[in-house]
């Protein structure tokens, strides 16, 4: 406990010290860095800790970004960040009463569907008050959005650790290892499956505002881009979805690969990820975390 | 005092009758014995006890109260804990969480998680597997997965035990253990057990009253010797042989 | 204009419905018989259509005789892939009960490495050619001549299919599988065997269905993942397993689809789609169980 706690203040601090030092590409560079932490780390609330695989999780990024987009001019800053959260929060709620009830790969699937729904809702909603994209004037710079995505990473890690150490985490984990033993026991399964579900979707909402006054430019194809989803998985499962240094190790990892294929060679980025991702599915399910740090995975966690 | 009242308890899966006319009580501190051949309902009534199925019909009342449309959650708070036929560990975590998990969440409500790794490893120690707690569960032989479902269910505090054919499967020597700890368990932790058993020797040591049900019917009730006797049971179930 | 409209719009209903029918009915035999959600089903007809597009344009082979060659390429994808990933997936062992849902993700990887080797081989630009596009008439209605030829090739094979089940006796076999594995097995059906040639079946109907509808469509690399919900919601509604309904609910979606978009616009196609697609999932849940539970 005390180490990683260490550690993680380390990286706070050498992340919030980036910005004095470096020229906008790094700047840039960590920004995705941070994000997907922050995606990720929220995702494991659900999907490591529940083991419902979430492979929409882009609904409540893009969610947020529509949020971000509609608001912007007329709602501060201050505001629309954790407006944007709200929303995700609310359609989490919403859907995942029904959802939840799903189980297995077709709760993946269904995940899946679901944001590609919203997607075209989307659209067609913009399709009616006669937008195709949407550009916001003014944004704010660089430098703030980083600071404040590094503190949606550390909100996001600090939720993870806390829900991993706490009787919460631990009937989340139960329902993963046996759902219906657990409500035989007397975890409160719907209740806890909702509530994962929720925790792990405001992050991603409030991520997706950032990213949208960042690039000040939306389009709701562009942005609920199951490419996101996807990345996110990949990075769970090489990073390993059992401890909170998981993520950070998928994300650090699959961000400075992505700089590197990404300009040249968009389909060979994309086939690595394929390729690691049904390595590690299928040799390495406990990531790159469980196999560096083994001894994590009991006790202290 | 009765712990548990079933009355006139009935379960249809569409067209199938599956319970009907179910009618008994268990008072506490009494271990009452469940029988019949494959197929006559009696998983179905431990899951309609526990909440996993809702009665068609008639009432089912613990230490008093309703538990119509209670979720198993809701009953295992209020005290009744039970195992599964085909056992169901947290494979993933290791046999000391496993009972700890029950002792959190359970009607014994553990204060902290401290309190909950002790009172596991109590639980972990009376039924044998005090050496194995840090293993993951999944790693467990047959034998000792049933005593970790024994220990989880009891762990959760509840004071009525359902017993699903936890000597199935064992050997003769196994058996003879499971005997003795499901005895320590019901003495140490003040327990009223409900059991549902094929291993006849088993039951006949253990059981102060059997009941017999038949395609979904209670068909006869009474001590072991009584049950034994009776000629409607050997029909039914013995096959005309007394055991 | 409605008399025109409904006949015009019925025979495209039917062409598209016999396309699905023909795509969903490989999923179908695939997760029938071994309950593998193959979401990279789609990318099958993506590599079909290519094999048919370059038949075409380099050698000027018609796509009704280089869907064979489509057949065949995806017969031996579907024997690696077997080998290579789905041996591991289908013995049962506590590992593969583990990926339950992890399974998916495998496939979903096999999808995304599928379309982009595509779009950097062939560019993401769609292509489409030009085969059999004379315009006939029939009373009032217009057809061109290859969606005459993909529907009536779609129907064949449907059919073909339907009494291979039927008569043929690895037919039943295969029916049996999907019914019942164990009591199969002890029936004496060689599970392996079975397993290896419906999904080298189930591969090959999707990529001739590729070749098929290359002949009306542009195909580009990423054209799989329409095709691949719509099979998965036409497996869904026609009931998991079952091949005649499947076939039936491949025509139903087809009309859906078709006086769906008329009726509103092409942008609502997607809505749709997907809007059933997680209808279906969220209101029976319990329906896409078939015959078995899965364990967790």
């Amino acid at each position: 406990m005390k180490a990683t706690a260490a550690l993680l203040s380390i990286l706070v601090l050498a992340f919030a010290a980036l910005p004095l030092g470096a020229g906008d590409y790094f700047i840039g560079v960590g920004l995705s860095v941070l994000m997907y932490v922050a995606l990720t780390q929220s995702w494991t609330v659900l999907s490591g800790m529940t083991g419902y695989v979430s492979l929409g999780h882009v609904v409540f990024y893009g969610l947020g970004g529509y949020v971000a987009a509609l608001a912007w001019g007329t709602v501060p800053l201050a505001a629309i960040i954790p407006l944007a959260g709200i929303a995700a929060f609310a359609l989490a709620a919403t859907i995942g009463s029904p959802a939840l009830r799903v189980r297995g790969p077709y709760f993946v699937i269904l995940t899946f569907g679901l944001a590609e729904l919203v997607k075209y809702i989307v659209i067609v909603i913009e399709g009616w008050l006669g937008k195709f994209s949407r550009v916001m004037f003014g944004a704010p710079g660089l430098d703030t959005l980083y600071y404040i995505m590094l503190a949606l990473a550390a909100a996001a890690t600090i939720l993870t650790l806390s829900v991993r150490r706490s009787r919460f985490g631990q009937g989340l984990r139960a329902i993963r290892e046996n759902e219906e033993a657990a409500e035989t026991v007397g975890v409160p399964t719907v209740r806890f499956k909702l509530l994962a579900f929720g925790l792990s979707a405001i992050i991603p909402g409030m991520v997706g505002s950032v990213m949208v006054l960042r690039s000040t430019y939306f389009e709701p194809a562009q942005l609920f881009d199951p490419v996101v989803s996807f990345s996110i998985v990949t990075m769970a499962v090489v990073g390993g979805s059992d401890d909170v240094m998981g993520p950070l190790l998928g994300a650090a990892g699959f961000v400075v690969l992505s700089e590197l294929l990404w300009a040249n060679a968009p389909q060979l980025y994309m086939i690595f990820l394929g390729l690691l991702l049904i390595l590690f599915v299928l040799f390495v399910p406990e990531g790159m975390s469980g196999k560096l740090f083994p001894a994590r995975r009991r006790g202290a966690r | 005092m009765t712990l548990l009242a079933l009355h006139d308890v009935s379960k249809f899966f569409g067209g199938l009758r599956a319970l009907s006319a179910i009618s008994f009580e268990v008072a506490a501190g009494e271990i009452v014995g469940i029988i019949g051949a494959n197929g006559a309902g009696k998983t179905t009534l431990f899951s309609l006890i526990a909440g996993h199925e809702r009665a068609s019909g008639g009432e089912i009342r613990f230490e008093g109260r309703n538990l119509a449309g209670m979720r198993p959650h809701q009953i295992c708070r209020l005290g009744v804990a039970r195992t599964f036929q085909i056992v169901r560990p947290f494979g993933g975590l290791t046999v000391e969480e496993n009972v700890a998990t029950a002792a959190m969440f359970g009607a014994a409500r553990a204060a902290s998680p401290a309190a909950a790794a002790t009172r596991a490893r109590d639980l972990l120690d009376l039924v044998g597997l005090r050496e194995r707690a840090t293993d993951l569960a999944e790693t467990l032989t047959l034998s000792g997965q049933k005593r970790l479902e024994l220990a989880r269910a009891v762990a959760t505090g509840g004071r009525l035990l359902l017993l699903d054919e936890v000597m199935a499967g064992l050997t003769p020597t196994e058996v003879v253990a499971m005997l003795d700890v499901v005895r320590r368990l019901h003495r140490e932790y003040r327990l009223t057990i409900l059991i549902i058993e094929h291993v006849m020797r088993a039951l006949m040591q253990l059981a102060e009253r059997i009941i017999v049900l038949h395609h979904g019917e209670q068909i006869a009730e009474g001590t072991p010797a009584a049950i034994n006797a009776d000629p409607r049971v050997h029909a039914c179930y013995f096959g005309g042989a007394a055991v | 204009m409605d008399a025109i409209l409904s006949g015009q719009l019925l025979a495209a209903a039917l062409v598209t419905g016999a396309l699905y029918a023909l795509t969903a009915l490989g999923l179908n035999l695939v997760y029938g018989t071994m309950r593998l959600l193959n979401v990279a089903h789609g990318d099958l007809v993506m590599i079909g259509a290519y094999v048919a597009f370059w038949a075409f344009t380099l050698l000027a082979l018609s796509p009704l005789l280089s869907l064979l060659g489509s057949a065949a390429l995806a017969a031996l994808l579907g024997l690696a892939l077997y080998y290579g990933l789905f041996r591991r997936l289908l013995d049962g062992g506590k590992a593969a009960q583990r990926l339950e849902a992890n399974s998916l993700l495998l496939f979903f990887g096999v999808s995304v490495i599928v379309q982009n080797l595509a779009a950097l081989q062939f560019t993401s630009t769609p292509r489409g050619f030009q085969y059999l596009d004379e315009v006939y008439h029939f009373g009032n209605i217009s057809v061109t001549g290859n969606r005459i030829a993909a529907f009536l090739v779609a129907i064949a094979i449907c059919l073909g299919v339907m009494a291979f089940l039927r008569f043929h006796v690895t037919g039943l076999a295969i029916k049996a599988l999907i019914q019942r594995r164990d009591a199969a097995a002890i029936v004496g059906v060689n599970i392996e065997r079975v397993q290896i040639l419906t999904l080298c079946l189930g591969f090959a109907t999707a990529s001739v269905a590729g070749a098929l509808v290359s002949m009306t469509e542009q195909i580009s690399p990423f054209m799989g993942f329409p095709f691949t919900i719509a099979a998965f919601v036409v497996i869904i509604l026609g009931g998991l397993g079952n091949i005649t309904g499947g076939i039936a609910a491949g025509f139903l979606l087809g009309l859906l689809e078709t006086y769906g978009v008329a009726l509103t616009s092409s942008a609502y196609r997607s809505i749709l789609i997907y809007g059933v697609f997680v209808l279906i999932l969220l209101v029976r849940p319990q329906g896409l169980l078939g015959g078995r539970r899965i364990v967790r």
